[in-house]
């Protein structure tokens, strides 16, 4: 093979575009020949140096960026602009100099916990996917597509959505929504970058998604937030309204300008732009603020029926994961009687948007509780998504230790590997006898990755289990005459009263955002109500 | 108590010839990988196995020979765990480049030099460099954002990236090809 060949195959292999034939060729000529070898480590090796070159030195000025835009020559003016969005092999780079800058430690801390919770065995065993996608349907609504329809949820890939009618919402990877009103034409570009052909769109840029563009047919639209609209008629007339914020605007071979709220503006063909009447603007109606008064409402419409049941005289303690913390992290109980105290956890998204769950990752997560009474009856709920069940034995409410009348209430595996049972012991005799009531074997992908709302109820003679408002298992109560006691205990984790150090975990891996604890065995009707009124 | 903190500071050391060097690294494994991204992931998976190891290494030998083993090594296990046909090059091929590999070399300011050398391409072509390597872009991407034809970015690539590493070469004084 001459060089010049051998060359355009390392070439094309450097932009991954070698075929399949072309690539058995390249390869059995690096295998043979030393020469090849010698040209593909001067080839590949430029590769590297470039994206790091590229990196290091992205250029920041105005005008470097403009030309990037529309290598022209044209003249800008000298505002500030944000680069087109943030790349993330970037912000990784910044990272590694940063790293430097202030102090290994810190910084590799956090490289190593970022790492961390990938699990160690899945860096020997998991395969590696890719994904090109840039964005992902929020939602469509009435949508006629004129090619290659989408659903709802799903990713999108660089390309075209075209549609004749309905409404689209499109969730970019950088953070920025954009609503499409059809008939109308959008390509994704990148995360942070797209092309409106025709029709018309209202866009969202929120701070992490600044620098969103936005190309019209003529110009190049950069957003540094908040909110703006853009109408490409048939005939390729281009106006734009800024509801809120500033956005720029270059017209090839123009200067860029800049708008800012309540500006409303035609861009000529010629490149010209000029003031339009607002009012001749078409309405975009908006429809993620739509959404959001929804979830509010849902919001609003659930705290009320939380403060209501937590009057019950039955509820011992009411946690809605829902309330400002204090500083020293105290979980409010609504009933007032039982407040809980975070330990470790991170607060994430609940059953739906607007709404907080506590989330246990680690180990030590916890949250401590202490109810010193006795109860003849107790009914225990709890709102759940389970990540991961890795433990044997996996707390939901467990007592401290062992003393009578305490109760532990988990997910184990102890029969079968692949098996799951959610269980609730009941301590009768101090240390010596208990009995567990576990439920049917659960297969993981039962119980994982979803919103649960499980149920357990120590009743005058019986034992029963929910999930989800359904009875899944009823046995003989072992103990009748004992009392129940759960005094010092814990959500999502277990503390042997005995301070042993070789006790393995019993954490919970997962999610909690309502937990509800009553001293009265509750009836299957009324935990299908509260399942059903739980729901998002 | 006093040796769990010279080995702390052991392992520190060793991180910090770990960020000095991580752009070689890198270009290593971006020879070999050449997707960005993987390429990172790959770079962070060398990082950790780099402290893991940390103990073995012993101050002031050759620190690059050292990480570049740790590289191939991870780029090998990467290469390893995909599908013949998702593999950018075969294992049995990468192992041949790698016992052909120059041996790499301290930093000889070559970085300055592809600056400059940049500088010199003209705007389109600039351009398209920018968005392949500090956007990241795919060259059909490019093309899509460009409104060009998918051959013509590639081609433009190729050139430039001929264009560099002879330009590159003759400001270091060597032949170009």
């Amino acid at each position: 093979m001459i060089p010049e060949e051998i060359e355009n195959l390392i070439q094309k292999y450097l932009d991954n575009t070698l075929s399949v034939f072309e690539k058995s060729r390249l390869e059995a000529e690096l295998l043979e020949s030393e020469a090849a070898r010698s040209m593909f480590w001067d080839s590949a090796g430029l590769h590297g140096d470039l994206r790091t070159a590229c990196l290091l030195h992205a250029p920041t000025s105005k005008r470097e960026l403009s030309q990037l835009a529309f290598p022209s020559g044209a003249e800008t003016t000298p505002a500030p602009l944000a680069p087109a969005h943030p790349v993330p092999p970037t912000a990784a780079w910044k990272f590694w100099f940063s790293a430097m800058a202030m102090g290994l430690a810190v910084a590799i801390g956090i490289i190593l916990f970022g790492q961390k919770h990938k699990g160690p065995s899945e860096s020997v065993t998991a395969p590696i996917h890719f994904s090109s996608s840039v964005a992902y349907l929020v939602y469509s609504e009435g949508v006629d597509w004129v090619s290659n329809p989408r659903k709802a949820g799903e990713m999108l890939e660089p390309g075209n959505l075209n549609i004749s009618s309905g409404k689209l919402l499109v969730g970019f990877y950088c953070g920025a929504k954009m609503l499409l009103d059809g008939p109308g034409e959008v390509q994704l570009i990148t995360p942070g970058k797209a092309q409106l052909a025709k029709g018309r769109v209202r866009v969202h840029v929120p701070e992490q998604a600044k620098g969103f563009t936005l190309l019209g047919p003529q110009f190049e639209l950069v957003d540094l937030g908040t909110e703006f609209a853009m109408e490409i008629t048939e005939d390729e007339r281009s106006q734009v309204l800024v509801y809120d914020g500033e956005v720029t605007i270059q017209p090839k071979n123009k200067k860029r300008q800049s708008f800012l709220t309540g500006q409303c503006i035609e861009i000529l063909r010629s490149g010209l732009i000029q003031d339009v009447d607002r009012e001749t603007f078409p309405f975009i109606a908006n429809h993620s603020m739509h959404r959001a008064n929804s979830i509010q409402r849902k919001n609003l419409a659930w705290q009320e029926a939380m403060q209501k049941r937590a009057k019950d005289p039955r509820v011992v303690l009411a946690y809605d994961f829902h309330n400002e913390v204090d500083w020293y992290d105290d979980l409010k109980d609504l009933s007032d009687q039982r407040h809980g105290t975070i330990v470790g956890c991170e607060w994430s998204q609940g059953r739906w948007p607007g709404k907080s769950a506590l989330s246990y990752r680690r180990s030590g997560d916890r949250v401590r509780i202490a109810i010193p009474d006795d109860y003849d009856n107790i009914t225990l709920t709890a709102w759940v998504k389970i990540q991961d069940l890795n433990n044997r034995h996996n707390s939901l409410l467990m007592s401290d230790g062992f003393e009578s009348g305490e109760i532990h209430w988990m997910i184990s595996s102890v029969e079968h590997p692949e098996l799951y049972h959610i269980s609730l012991g009941h301590q009768a005799e101090d240390m010596l006898s208990g009995h567990t009531h576990s439920t049917p074997g659960f297969h993981e992908n039962d119980l994982l990755d979803r919103w649960l709302y499980l149920s357990a109820v120590i009743g005058e003679g019986r034992v029963y289990h929910y999930v989800n408002g359904l009875e899944v298992s009823s046995e003989k109560r072992k103990f009748n005459e004992q009392k129940i006691r759960i005094g010092n205990a814990e959500l999502g984790n277990w503390t042997s009263s005995m301070h042993e150090t070789d006790t393995p975990n019993r954490n919970f891996n997962g999610r909690m955002d309502e937990v509800v604890i009553y001293n009265e065995p509750l009836s299957a009707k009324e935990i299908a109500e509260l399942y059903e009124n739980g729901l998002r | 108590m006093e040796n769990s903190i010279d080995s702390d500071e052991h392992v520190l050391k060793v991180q910090q010839l770990f960020v000095q060097h991580s752009h070689a690294i890198k270009g290593f494994i971006l020879s070999l990988v050449p997707g960005f991204n993987e390429a990172e992931d790959i770079l962070q998976e060398v990082f950790l196995t780099v402290t893991q190891k940390a103990e073995s290494f012993q101050l002031g030998s050759n620190f690059k020979a050292w990480s570049f083993a740790i590289a191939r090594f991870k780029v090998l296990e990467a290469i390893r765990k995909r599908s013949a046909n998702e593999q950018p090059l075969s294992p049995e091929v990468v192992e041949a480049l790698c016992s052909a590999a120059p041996m790499p070399v301290e930093q000889d300011g070559r970085l300055e030099l592809l600056k400059d050398c940049l500088n010199k391409l003209g705007p389109k072509a600039r351009q398209i460099i920018e968005l392949r390597y500090r956007e990241g872009l795919k060259s059909a991407a490019i093309a899509t954002q460009l409104g060009l034809q998918a051959d013509s970015v590639y081609v433009s690539l190729s050139r430039s990236r001929v264009a560099l590493k002879n330009c590159v070469k003759r400001k270091m004084g060597g032949p170009s090809t």
